[in-house]
């Protein structure tokens, strides 16, 4: 277990923009960024800095040929290069231009309006939940115990750690290098009781990255669970696990 | 800032070189290189080919392996020139950043010496300049490296040794914090807190110095 209750990214970013954090904490950092302008502030600050270190280094000459041997495998290396295709495929229904003559004369200004203000509304009321799960996020992570996810058999490295906060009954998984599903599938989490029955955590999906952020509020008191699970499971989520485990994790080790 | 040639803009550093002289800028460099000059990416060798092999080298500290992956630095440079942001950094800082990153990478795949603290750290940081430092570079680049290169290091003499030695480990060491803690036998806490005061420092010396990312000027969440 690891005692996360000192946890602020802003803290950490002299070590992130080092290249120095182990894969969990940087993975948090990433995730915590995304909506902490302050703490994001503070690593671009740490990363500026960090570039500067390069300029401290004593002068040093490398041999003289080696313009001419970086000119001539670059020579080497573009031959052997395939050729870039010139022009992508041509897959659309209706051409671009015919449907901007259709749309463009009466129906784009009115168009442009209702989104600009649906967009306006809908992104401000994003960004306040988002900004609201990010502070339930950091207190979860600032109060609670933190266990490592353990080995798969047979399933691809995922890398992250799991934060339980007893008292609030509040899980969160943080998780990077999960495989990406296609559209009809999803993962899904489970919390294991000691005779095996599983409640359902609900389903996620991974960003384009394939990290994964989740934060659920148990069904049942956390003492009641011994282990955490994550399978991959149809669209929509299962019963019970059906598809392969992907994640692992045991709690209350000591 | 394009250069035109009998009414269309220039096609290739040589070109370039014809109508301003012999030191076409960082962006026009970038720019040839991005429509596959051979001859800009030999310019900008001369120019960061040194500063880049200075670096590399301090970290890998084997000169054949330096040079490989010096070449690897303005290879990855002429396939992606199209992914600097002028607006986001310095042409040195993108290049150096490339440098640096490739170079850890090759020390963690290859560890061609043995991590400890004498090799990353040298016992005097006031080790002595060569006398020609980059007879490579074009003199304005030697001479912008040489008063950079003064201004960041009298920052880190700033800084309390073991602060420093602890950044150093992570920067040109390629050492996680917790590499560390295990290579000078220190506690994990001790090494995290050293990294963060002693950066928090650095930037204060170094903002003291003129150098500092531009004011955003929005620090709430």
């Amino acid at each position: 277990m690891t005692d996360r209750r000192d946890f602020h990214a802003e803290e950490l970013a002299g070590a992130y923009a080092l290249g120095a954090l182990d894969p969990d904490e940087r993975l948090l950092v990433d995730l915590h960024i995304q909506n902490c302008a302050r703490c994001a502030r503070a690593i671009e600050e740490a990363i500026y800095t960090t570039a500067l270190l390069a300029h401290a280094v004593d002068a040093a000459v490398p041999r003289p040929n080696l313009e001419d041997r970086l000119l001539e495998r670059l020579g080497r290396e573009e031959s052997l290069r395939p050729d870039v295709p010139s022009e992508p495929p041509k897959s659309r229904l209706i051409p671009r231009r015919a449907l901007g003559q259709i749309l463009r004369p009466r129906l784009l200004p009115v168009a442009a309006a209702v989104l600009l203000i649906l967009g306006v509304g809908t992104w401000n009321l994003q960004l306040r939940a988002e900004v609201a799960r990010q502070h339930r996020i950091d207190a979860v992570i600032a109060n609670a115990e933190a266990y490592p996810l353990t080995v798969v058999t047979g399933a691809p490295v995922v890398r992250g750690k799991v934060f339980v906060d007893y008292p609030t009954g509040q899980v969160l998984l943080a998780a990077d290098n999960l495989p990406s599903l296609p559209t009809d599938r999803t993962y899904q989490l489970w919390l294991v009781r000691p005779d095996g029955q599983r409640d359902s955590g609900g389903v996620f999906r991974a960003d384009s990255q394939g990290r994964a952020m989740v934060l659920i509020t148990a069904p049942a008191s956390l003492d009641s669970y011994v282990s955490l699970g994550v399978t991959n499971e149809p669209a929509g989520g299962s019963a019970g696990p059906t598809g392969q485990r992907v994640i692992n994790c045991q709690l209350h080790t000591e | 800032m394009l250069h035109w040639i009998h009414g269309r803009p220039a096609r290739s550093t040589s070109e370039i070189a014809v109508a301003t002289g012999p030191s076409p800028s960082d962006h026009e460099l970038v720019a040839a290189i991005g429509r596959r000059d051979e001859q800009a990416l030999r310019l900008l060798y001369r120019r960061y080919g040194g500063a880049s092999y200075a670096l590399v080298i301090r970290i890998v500290g084997d000169e054949e392996c330096a040079e490989e992956v010096v070449q690897d630095v303005f290879l990855r440079i002429w396939r992606h020139a199209a992914s600097y942001r002028a607006d986001q950094s310095s042409l040195a800082t993108w290049i150096l950043g490339i440098a640096r990153n490739l170079a850890v990478d090759e020390l963690r795949r290859r560890r061609v010496r043995p991590v400890s603290y004498e090799t990353v750290v040298p016992a005097d940081h006031e080790s002595v300049e060569q006398s020609d430092p980059d007879p490579l570079g074009d003199p304005q680049a030697v001479a912008e490296f040489s008063d950079i290169r003064g201004a960041i290091r009298s920052a880190l003499d700033t800084l309390p040794g073991v602060q420093r030695a602890a950044i150093e480990l992570a920067y040109f060491g390629g050492l996680s914090q917790s590499e560390i803690a295990q290579v000078t036998g220190l506690p994990l806490g001790t090494i995290k807190s050293r990294i963060r005061f002693g950066m928090r420092a650095l930037q204060v010396a170094l903002k003291s110095r003129g150098f500092g990312p531009a004011d955003s000027g929005s620090t709430d969440d």
